[in-house]
């Protein structure tokens, strides 16, 4: 059943070493949650446990920093299994209410709610539904959720269901000196990423824009890691922090774009 | 999902989804229907979804075409940066 539990981090615990902290299913590579590496991300972060997904969710942004999966060949076969699904979008019961985003604040925002960990990697209707809380959505335009990233979550999927295992986080990019923001409350990331390590096969990232024309990266957990602030997999090796992956890009009009 | 009832209901039908709206019910993805009984569920939960969508059209007053409705966003400075 779900563990409802809420719990407030200590910026100065942030920058430790890294260590298993939160008593969320076991989801993290290596057993380490992802470790916040600029401070300032820090204030008003809670860790929230779900189902199938564990976020950090901030009370600044009014959004997840970074929202971690654990999929295995069987936890996709059974998502792919669910084939009509109906769920409903709503503000995290589990957070005050100053730090949460209402439903009200992304109506007449032109973004989309988008998901960070999909609700298309869920096998049961209770995780699905969970996936739905404003907890674990960014404002994102309809021009990136509805098209590359939708197809980039697809292929996380495929490729998990050919290699066996993977671990996935994914998180807002809030970069550049000014923000847009909804609602008067909810801050819009300039872009998107999603970072996957495959055990044994090695790892990589993903960054989108988040605009009309969204421009695709694919870089290392090194180069990920700086630009965001976030390391996603602490205890992974530096051999394969440091490689940029052959990862396909998912931009522009709904076809694949070879990688530079 | 009720379609124009709520801002909240999401339905996905194989790799496509619709978001509910007040305003607008958004239709995003692909769908292949196949023939076979996974089509058939598909086609009928289609046919459920257009059904409920006409149903709630009929019975307002609407007008010929509803302006877009303005999106409003403001800029605040990066708390990160």
């Amino acid at each position: 059943m779900t563990r409802w539990l809420v719990l407030p981090l200590l910026a100065a615990s942030l920058t430790a070493p890294a260590a298993a902290r939160t008593s969320c299913p076991a989801i993290f590579a290596g057993g380490v949650e992802p470790r916040l590496v600029n401070a300032k991300l820090a204030p008003s972060t809670r860790v929230l446990c779900f189902q199938a997904y564990t976020v950090l969710h901030s009370g600044v942004t009014r959004t997840p920093l970074w929202s971690a999966e654990h999929l295995t060949r069987a936890t996709v076969q059974r998502a792919q299994a669910r084939d009509v699904r109906d769920n409903g979008y709503h503000a995290e019961p589990r957070l005050p209410a100053a730090e949460r985003a209402e439903l009200a604040d992304y109506m007449r925002s032109g973004y989309d709610r988008g998901h960070m960990a999909p609700s298309g990697d869920t096998g049961d209707a209770v995780s699905d539904r969970q996936t739905f809380s404003l907890a674990n959505m960014v404002p994102q335009l309809g021009s990136l959720n509805r098209t590359g990233w939708s197809r980039l979550e697809a292929y996380v999927r495929t490729l998990t269901l050919k290699l066996g295992e993977s671990y996935v986080v994914t998180g807002p990019l809030y970069e550049g000196a000014s923000l847009k923001r909804v609602g008067g409350r909810v801050l819009v990331p300039p872009a998107t990423w999603k970072a996957l390590w495959v055990p044994g096969q090695g790892a990589g990232a993903w960054i989108a824009t988040n605009v009309a024309a969204p421009k695709w990266q694919v870089v290392s957990i090194a180069q990920l890691t700086e630009r965001t602030g976030i390391d996603p997999f602490p205890t992974l090796d530096p051999a394969t922090r440091a490689k940029v992956p052959a990862f396909p890009s998912f931009g522009s009009n709904g076809h694949r774009v070879r990688r530079r | 999902m009720k379609p124009f009832q709520d801002n909240k209901g999401s339905v996905s039908i194989g790799d496509l989804t619709a978001e509910n709206g007040t305003a607008v019910v958004a239709l995003s993805g692909n769908l292949e229907i196949t023939r076979d009984k996974v089509g058939l569920k598909r086609a009928e939960a289609l046919k459920a979804l257009a059904d409920a969508m006409v149903e709630q059209l009929k019975t307002g007053d609407l007008p010929d075409k509803a302006d877009a409705p303005a999106a409003s966003t403001d800029e605040v400075a990066n708390p990160f940066a």
